[in-house]
C-alpha cells in the first residue's frame, strides 16, 4: 500500500464515525420533527397532546400551545373545543 | 371558539389557559377538541389533550429549588429593562436550568448555567417589542436536570401601565390576578 492509499484509508476511517454522529446525535431539526401520519378524509394529529407544568403557584395564570396539524387528505374543521 | 379550518397540511396553535386559583396539589385538566373527522359511528370525532400541574401555596413547600417572587409581574417594564428573580436551589448537588417554554413573541429570558448545591441564582426576563405594546398572561416553564426533572411554571403577568398624577397616590395592592377590566383608577 502507497502511502496515498494509506491516508485515503485513514481518512475513511476517521470520517465514517462522524458521519454517524452527526446524522444520528441530538441533532435539533432531525431529532424533533416526527413524521406525520396521513389519512383519508379529514385527520387531525397532536404530536404532543399532553404537558406537564409542573410546580404552579396559586393564583397564577400559565398557558401552552398545543400545534394541531391537519393531516388528512381533506380539509379538517375544530368543530368546538371545551374545557374537561 | 370560532371554527377553523384547516387544509391538508396545514397547522394551527392552540392556546390552552389554566388559571392555577386555590387548587392545591396535583391537577389534571382535559379539554376536548371536536373535529369533523369521520367516525364509524358519528359524524365528529374527539381527541383529548392534557395538561397536569402541581399547585402550591408557599414558596418554601417547592423542593429542589424556590422560585422568587413566585409569579412576575412585568407591567412597569419598559424598553429593554430586566426583571429578576430568583431561583434557589435547596438540593445538595448543582442543578442545570432549561427552558421548555415560554412566549417568544414576548418576552426574552435569561437563566443561570447552573446553580450549584445550596446556592443562589439570577433569571433574568425582559420584553420584546411586541411585548412591549401589550398586555397578556403567559408562562414560562423550565426543567432542572434532577432525577425526576422536576419542571416549575412561573406565571408573567403584564397589566396596564400605572401612571401616577400629581397627587395621587399609587395603588398599594396591584396583585397579579387581578383583570384587567376591573382595574379602575389604573390609566
Amino acid at each position: 500500500m502507497n502511502s496515498k492509499s494509506k491516508y485515503i484509508v485513514i481518512f475513511t476511517i476517521l470520517t465514517i464515525p462522524l458521519i454517524f454522529i452527526f446524522s444520528c446525535g441530538d441533532n435539533p431539526v432531525s431529532s424533533k420533527v416526527k413524521p406525520l401520519p396521513s389519512v383519508n378524509g379529514p385527520g387531525l394529529y397532536i404530536p404532543d397532546s399532553t404537558f406537564d407544568f409542573g410546580y404552579v403557584p396559586q393564583n397564577g395564570t400559565v398557558s401552552h400551545e398545543y400545534r394541531l396539524y391537519s393531516v388528512g387528505d381533506d380539509t379538517l374543521k375544530i368543530l368546538d373545543i371545551r374545557p374537561g | 371558539m370560532e371554527k377553523v379550518q384547516l387544509l391538508p397540511g396545514e397547522y394551527v396553535d392552540l392556546e390552552i389557559i389554566f388559571g392555577s386559583r386555590t387548587y392545591n396539589g396535583m391537577i389534571t385538566k382535559s379539554p376536548v377538541i371536536y373535529t369533523n373527522e369521520h367516525d364509524s359511528l358519528t359524524a365528529t370525532k374527539t381527541h383529548r389533550i392534557q395538561l397536569t400541574a402541581n399547585i402550591y401555596q408557599i414558596t418554601d413547600t417547592t423542593y429542589p429549588i424556590n422560585i422568587m417572587p413566585r409569579l412576575l409581574d412585568i407591567s412597569i417594564l419598559q424598553d429593554d429593562a430586566e426583571m429578576a428573580f430568583k431561583i434557589r436551589n435547596l438540593s445538595h448537588e448543582g442543578i442545570k436550568i432549561t427552558i421548555i417554554d415560554y412566549p417568544k413573541e414576548y418576552l426574552r429570558v435569561r437563566l443561570p448555567f447552573k446553580i450549584n448545591a445550596h446556592e443562589e441564582g439570577l433569571g433574568f426576563v425582559s420584553l420584546t417589542s411586541l411585548g412591549r405594546e401589550s398586555r397578556f398572561r403567559k408562562s414560562i416553564t423550565i426543567e432542572l436536570n434532577d432525577r425526576d426533572k422536576t419542571r416549575f411554571t412561573i406565571p408573567v403577568y403584564r397589566g396596564p401601565n400605572i401612571t401616577v398624577e400629581y397627587g395621587q397616590f399609587p395603588p398599594l395592592d396591584f396583585s397579579p390576578g387581578q383583570i384587567i377590566d376591573d382595574c379602575q383608577g389604573i390609566h
